[in-house]
This record gives structure tokens, C-alpha cells and sequence, in this order.
């Protein structure tokens, strides 16, 4: 049976040293997964149990998270620490590879999760460079393809930047630092009626907003080099 | 894709047609930025030392410019790379340049430290590089993006160049653009 849940790796060496993310769920964690029947469902347990810290760059290791040091519907990626600087390798003047983000479970009730990556400083509606759907693990690792289909179970729309293809558009600021809200949606229902392969960003955003039990945030910044 | 955006493919195909932009050319739009997202289309503009191009937001958001934010007061843009990645002379503004020429910025031909006469205005090329964003995507295209990064697209400055104004006075749509030889 597949783990339900996953650590990140270098980020809990200290339990008082951790900040939670902003969330606003309603209700104690249940500490199994969304659904039963999301055991069979794709996902990386088996890839994530093999690796080990010394398996490559951060962003490559992805280990479980013990959902007792974890407050409720926090997420965390092991390539920046919360309001911490987002690298290089996830922005246009890198390898534009999506983030690794690992997170502990949702309240009662939630079927799903749901990832968005919105540029803050940019403001406005077409600020949106990920929108990943239809999640039923505890995590994104590796890099988004550019495909409908995203890691997973999950589906994923364009971004406000890249309308011809799906998934991942890379961090590209103009001059200057520009901050990153990561939101993780746990949702009550999967898969996530009302789209398609042609829903817009921010229509995909509005169902999630109306599905929603919980959300969490992560925040990150990167600055043109 | 959006019938808008150019493909890789014929991005491509122009760059010869752009790689052969004249050393001598015209200043051919004027455009200021008076606040994000905004654009004034113009057929004359004032450049100062200090200021930059007048009523565009760069002046509001360094009244006392330093030496390193000189480095970013405007930029020029090729127009035969902007008119395919465009599609249009009523999108050109939306690359958010100020002056935009028929003339090869490439690296074989102007270098930081170079200065270029713009009628009567004297310009000098900034080290600092020009790069497309997100923005420059959402509204051209993720192929013309990473077409102007390309190593090509960067030899040829693609995405413009900066620089900073040290000999004043107004630029008119027509006036010739020329790198000073020995400057």
C-alpha cells in the first residue's frame, strides 16, 4: 500500500524552528488519504521511499512528512524555505522546472488537492504560472510536464504567460524581485467538475474556490540576476 | 496556438532578414510608458540626462537616478525582429520599449560604452542586458520568448538594448539613428 504521506527532506531538523503557512482549514487532519480508492492511483510512494539525501540537488529528494510535527494543511518545498529565495532552476533564466512541494493532509471531508503558483508582485488575473488539478497524493515531485495530463492523477491548465501549452510557465520577472504565492486547495471533490482541457486559469481557480475545504500557502522570491 | 503568436519555426526563418538590419538607420516609433501597462504612442519625445524619455514611468520611479539605475533609463528595440513577433504595427508599444529603430543593435556591432546619435540626441549603450519576462510571453508568445533567449536571439538583441541619454533634446519618428564611429 502506498505511504500516504511525505517528508521533506533538511526542513524539520527542528520542530520549534518551523513556522506554519497561513491556512485556513476548518477541522483536524484525518491521517489517511482522501479517498480509499486513490491507493491505486499513479503517484511516486515507491520512487520517493528509494531516494536518498544524497540522490542529487535539493529539489531532488522528497522524503516522507511526519504528519504529527506538521500543522494542519501546511505545505513546504525542500527548494526554498517559506518567504525564503526561489533558485534559479525554476525560472526562465534557468531549467524552468516546476517546484517540488510536499504537504500534510486536509480536513475531513477532502476528496483532492489542487497546487496554484501566482506572481504577486505582478497582481491582477494573468499573474498565473501553474494551475495543477485532480491532486490525490501529498505532493508534486519531479518536473510538471508541459502536458494536460500533469504528475499523477492531476490535470493542469495553461498560464497567464504560456496559453499555448500546458503546466509550468517558469518564474520570469522583469527587472527587479518579484514575490510567489504557492496555494495548496483541498477540495472537496475529484475530479473537479465544470473543466476542461480548455478551462482558463483563473475558471479552473473559480471552481476551486468554490469547492474548497482548506488552503494553505507557501511564499517564495526570486530576483533577476 | 493563438493565431497571434509566431511559431519557432517562422521566428526562425526571419533571422537572416534581421540579422541583416542597417548600421544607419531611422528611428520608425516612440513610445512612453506613463504607468504599468499604459503606453502614449508618439511622433516626438524630450530625453534628458536625468529624466530619460519624458512622461514615461521611469523618471517617477527614480527622481534621483544613481549611476546604476542610469543603466536602465530606456531602450531600443529592432523593429524587424518586434514587427514578426508583433504581428502588427498597432502591437508594437505592447513590447513596452521607448525608441524603436531600424538599425542591427547585435554584439558584432554595438557594445556597452558605444554611443548612438539619434538625431540630435546622443545615446550610450548600458552593459546592462535586456531580457524578456512572463509579460513579454502572455503577450507575444512562449515561442518568442525563448526564441529572443536563444543564443542566436542574443547575439542579434532580439529583445533590445539598454541606454542611457547624455547628449539631450527631442527625438522625432524619422530621425536617422547612427552609431558615432571613434565615440
Amino acid at each position: 500500500m502506498r505511504l500516504g504521506f511525505v517528508l521533506v527532506t533538511g526542513l524539520f531538523t527542528s520542530i520549534a524552528a518551523i513556522g506554519a503557512c497561513s491556512s485556513d482549514s476548518t477541522s483536524a487532519p484525518p491521517k489517511t488519504s482522501p479517498e480509499a480508492s486513490n491507493a491505486s492511483d499513479g503517484g511516486a510512494g515507491e520512487d520517493a521511499a528509494t531516494l536518498t539525501p544524497d540522490a542529487g540537488p535539493r529539489d531532488a529528494y522528497v522524503a516522507p512528512i511526519d504528519p504529527d510535527v506538521l500543522a494542519p494543511m501546511e505545505i513546504r518545498s525542500p527548494a526554498f524555505d517559506d518567504n525564503g529565495d526561489i533558485p534559479i532552476l525554476h525560472t526562465c533564466d534557468g531549467g524552468g522546472q516546476s517546484f517540488p512541494l510536499a504537504w500534510s493532509p486536509g480536513p475531513a471531508g477532502t476528496k483532492g488537492y489542487a497546487v496554484v503558483v501566482t506572481d504577486a508582485t505582478l497582481g491582477g488575473t494573468d499573474n498565473v504560472h501553474w494551475v495543477v488539478y485532480d491532486i490525490s497524493d501529498y505532493y508534486l515531485l519531479g518536473n510538471a510536464p508541459s502536458t494536460y495530463k500533469g504528475p499523477g492523477t492531476s490535470l493542469q491548465t495553461p498560464s497567464s504567460f504560456a496559453t499555448e501549452t500546458f503546466g509550468f510557465s517558469p518564474l520570469c520577472p522583469p527587472v527587479g524581485t518579484h514575490s510567489y504565492v504557492v496555494t495548496l486547495y483541498a477540495v472537496s471533490e475529484r475530479p473537479l467538475a465544470g473543466v476542461t482541457s480548455a478551462s482558463a486559469p483563473r475558471d479552473v481557480i473559480a471552481k476551486l474556490e468554490a469547492k474548497k475545504l482548506g488552503t494553505a500557502t507557501l511564499k517564495g522570491k526570486y530576483l533577476r540576476p | 496556438m493563438s493565431d497571434r503568436h509566431r511559431s519557432r519555426d517562422t521566428l526562425d526563418a526571419a533571422l537572416p532578414t534581421i540579422a541583416s538590419s542597417p548600421r544607419s538607420g531611422r528611428l520608425q516609433a516612440i513610445v512612453v510608458r506613463p504607468d504599468t501597462d499604459l503606453r502614449d504612442d508618439l511622433t516626438a519625445c524630450r530625453l534628458s540626462e536625468r529624466g530619460g524619455a519624458e512622461g514615461d514611468r521611469w523618471s517617477k520611479r527614480h527622481p534621483d537616478p544613481s549611476a546604476k539605475d542610469l543603466e536602465s533609463q530606456l531602450t531600443l528595440i529592432n523593429t524587424r525582429a518586434l514587427a514578426l513577433v508583433a504581428g502588427g504595427r498597432d502591437r508594437w508599444a505592447l513590447a513596452g520599449d521607448q525608441l524603436y529603430v531600424d538599425l542591427d543593435l547585435s554584439v558584432d556591432h554595438l557594445a556597452p560604452g558605444d554611443r548612438v546619435r539619434v538625431g540630435g540626441v546622443v545615446l550610450e549603450i548600458t552593459p546592462k542586458p535586456h531580457r524578456g519576462c512572463s509579460k513579454f510571453a502572455a503577450r507575444f508568445g512562449a515561442d518568442a520568448l525563448a526564441w529572443l533567449a536563444s543564443p542566436e536571439g542574443e547575439r542579434l538583441r532580439l529583445r533590445g538594448i539598454y541606454a542611457r541619454v547624455v547628449v539631450p533634446g527631442e527625438v522625432h519618428v524619422g530621425d536617422a539613428v547612427a552609431k558615432l564611429v571613434g565615440a
